[in-house]
């Protein structure tokens, strides 16, 4: 990877984030009438995949979406815009948020029903590959959507029809409310992968850099195999908070799901938290505490400058 | 020569004379190719048939994947009752992508089992309330000039929509088309049968052998009528009908479906509107205890009854 290539990574890592929270602010101020699902913490992933992502591919996303307009877009306003229902929105305010797609993007679904994309994305893979293009199918799911018999049928007619697809699976362990081990046994990918002839990738630390890395590999892979992956990254969805009130005096954890991340601000830049939770504190690793900080500052003036 | 070989060939021609489209469904090339409907599509040049795993559900999604890339496609079902797994991509993914613009055909064809003796899980006859959920249009095949006017206008045609054909009819051998008909809604596909001009008679669904029928015995009795038959569930105009039936002021309504949501319930709430003097009547099928067991599954309705009926109130009213 190039030195250039690596500081346009970190650049967009650093905008999804900070974006994210321009948005926040705008939302805690009851600027957006639509549900919008923020994706704070899911931002390396996403990048990896705009990164590895050739002129013909194609990505279908989940409601949650956010972090993968911004990542392939580079600019918010569109964004909010559009997040405001207004005629200069991406998609002139006629798709909100959870069914927002952009052609020019490379991304033609959106679908707010879990496990509906991968139909259509096997689809458009089909296409593709009927109009004798190379281009790859990005899928993006959850540890929630995985449960939906689509995903199995989606993975089989994948794999029989030899489409390059690479289902990318968010593995947040939450499904709104409630908890991998409060709703299902565990689901072992890499062995269901294996036994229907898939290929998986374990997305683990929240490194952009690794992502990114292993993202092109296997974009490349699926392209020239005509082979179908299962890519599980690991995420966490930041913007949590503790309830407190008379049914809990202690103070009960809830998980972000959807809506204005109230416990976070502008404040939060550039970590949200000090651990492998946040991609930004992991790219750490490779940059220096003041660097980020200063790649912080610079894409806050950026995007103040942009919706001035 | 069998109805089934008709469709079969129409199908043939209209798939033919596209550049690319893809006809797939499970067994579309494979046995009895859905009982002979799906035998030797086009498989040439860049159109492809594809048989598939049994997934109704991605299947559904897989011809909107196709539409989103401009391709046309045809999912062909083997029975009605399958196309229940595909819902949720019939109301959600459809309610997301028709307001794109969109440059192909998505069509998904279906056979309404009503042959009979198929057992409870496939009786569904009600295509009316796919599109009623999804919005969409649909269409029914129950005889040669539906089989013409659908194929040809609508198998492969920008947007999406259903059709289900009559298995019932696609099992009968092949008559000579009634000689005196006329397409007179080239929009809906609404076949006017007979001239007369003293009882309007309306077929909806696969309803239209019975209607036939009882068109046949009114002119017997003397009583001249027109029979209308819809190929569309949801017309968009019915001038040419509701021109008929201000004249005659007489409508008979015969619909098959087995829904709670009949068309012919909202067909003949408009008919009253327009004209609240008109004498309307419904020939429907109510929800029996034996649709729950292999059964004939007939439409039976006691048709001299009804003309009985009719003949007395026509000399009350004299």
């Amino acid at each position: 990877m190039t030195k250039n290539n690596r500081n346009r990574i970190l650049e967009n890592l650093v905008f999804v984030r900070i974006a994210q929270l321009f948005v926040n602010e705008l939302y805690k101020k009851s600027q957006f009438k639509i549900p919008i699902h923020l994706a704070l913490g899911h931002e390396a992933i996403a990048i990896a995949i705009d990164d590895s992502m050739e002129d013909e591919d194609r990505l279908l996303v989940t409601h949650r979406n956010i972090h993968y307009h911004l990542a392939r877009l580079s600019v918010v306003k569109p964004v909010i815009e559009e997040y405001k229902l207004t005629n200069s929105g991406m998609s002139c305010g006629q798709q909100g948020s959870m069914n927002l797609t952009n052609s020019e993007l490379k991304i033609p679904y959106a679908s707010s029903i879990l496990g509906n994309n991968f139909g259509v994305g096997v689809g458009v893979s089909l296409g593709l590959q009927i109009n004798n293009s190379d281009g790859v199918t990005f899928i993006i799911t959850g540890d929630g959507a995985i449960e939906e018999g689509s995903f199995y049928e989606a993975l089989l007619m994948s794999v029989g029809k030899r489409l390059p697809i690479i289902i990318v699976v968010e593995n947040n362990q939450w499904s709104l409310a409630s908890k991998i081990e409060d709703r299902r046994s565990l689901i072992n990918l890499e062995l269901l992968a294996k036994s229907v002839g898939a290929s998986y990738c374990n997305l683990d630390g929240n490194d952009v850099f690794d992502y990114a890395k292993k993202m092109n590999e296997i974009r490349s892979k699926a392209s020239i195999e005509k082979s179908t992956y299962i890519v599980e990254a690991h995420v966490a969805t930041l913007g949590d908070w503790v309830l407190k009130n008379d049914d809990f005096p202690e103070g009960k954890f809830v998980n972000y799901h959807a809506g204005p991340a109230k416990s976070l601000s502008l404040m939060n830049c550039p970590f949200i938290k000090q651990d492998s939770r946040d991609p930004i504190f992991v790219a750490s690793k490779h940059y220096s505490l003041d660097l980020l900080e200063e790649t912080s500052n610079q894409m806050k003036t950026r995007i103040e400058s942009e919706l001035e | 020569m069998r109805n089934v070989e008709l469709v079969n060939n129409k199908i043939r021609s209209v798939l033919a004379e596209q550049k690319t489209v893809i006809s797939y469904g499970q067994n579309v090339s494979l046995g009895s190719c859905i009982g002979g409907l799906t035998k030797n599509l086009p498989n040439t040049n860049n159109s492809r048939v594809i048989n598939t795993t049994n997934c109704e559900n991605t299947l559904a999604g897989v011809g909107f994947g196709l539409l989103l890339e401009n391709i046309h496609s045809v999912f062909f079902l083997k029975q009605q009752d399958f196309l229940t797994l595909s819902v949720d991509h019939l109301v959600n993914t459809w309610s997301s992508v028709r307001n794109k613009k969109l440059n192909a055909s998505l069509t998904f064809f279906c056979v309404t089992m009503n042959g009979g003796y198929e057992g409870p899980q496939s009786s569904l006859n009600s295509i009316c309330d796919f599109c009623s959920i999804a919005n969409m249009p649909g269409f029914t095949i129950s005889n040669a000039e539906d089989t013409s006017w659908v194929i040809s206008r609508q198998l492969v045609s920008i947007g999406v929509r259903v059709i289900a054909i009559s298995q019932q009819f696609l099992g009968q051998e092949i008559k000579q088309s009634a000689a005196n008909y006329e397409l007179i809604d080239s929009l809906n596909g609404i076949h006017r049968y007979g001239t007369g001009g003293e009882a309007t008679i309306i077929s909806l669904n696969h309803a239209f052998e019975v209607a036939h029928i009882f068109s046949e015995i009114l002119d017997v009795h003397g009583v001249t009528n027109s029979l209308f038959n819809f190929s569309a569930i949801l017309p968009v105009s019915m001038e040419a009908v509701i021109e008929h039936a201000r004249k005659t002021n007489r409508v008979f309504i015969f619909d098959d479906t087995k829904s709670a949501n009949k068309p012919a319930y909202n067909l003949s709430n408009n008919i009253n509107r327009l004209m609240p003097n008109c004498i309307v009547s419904v020939h429907e099928r109510n929800f029996e205890p034996g649709w729950s067991s292999p059964n004939e599954d007939k439409f039976e309705l006691n048709l001299e009854k009804i003309v009985k009926k009719e003949l007395e109130r026509r000399i009350t009213k004299k």
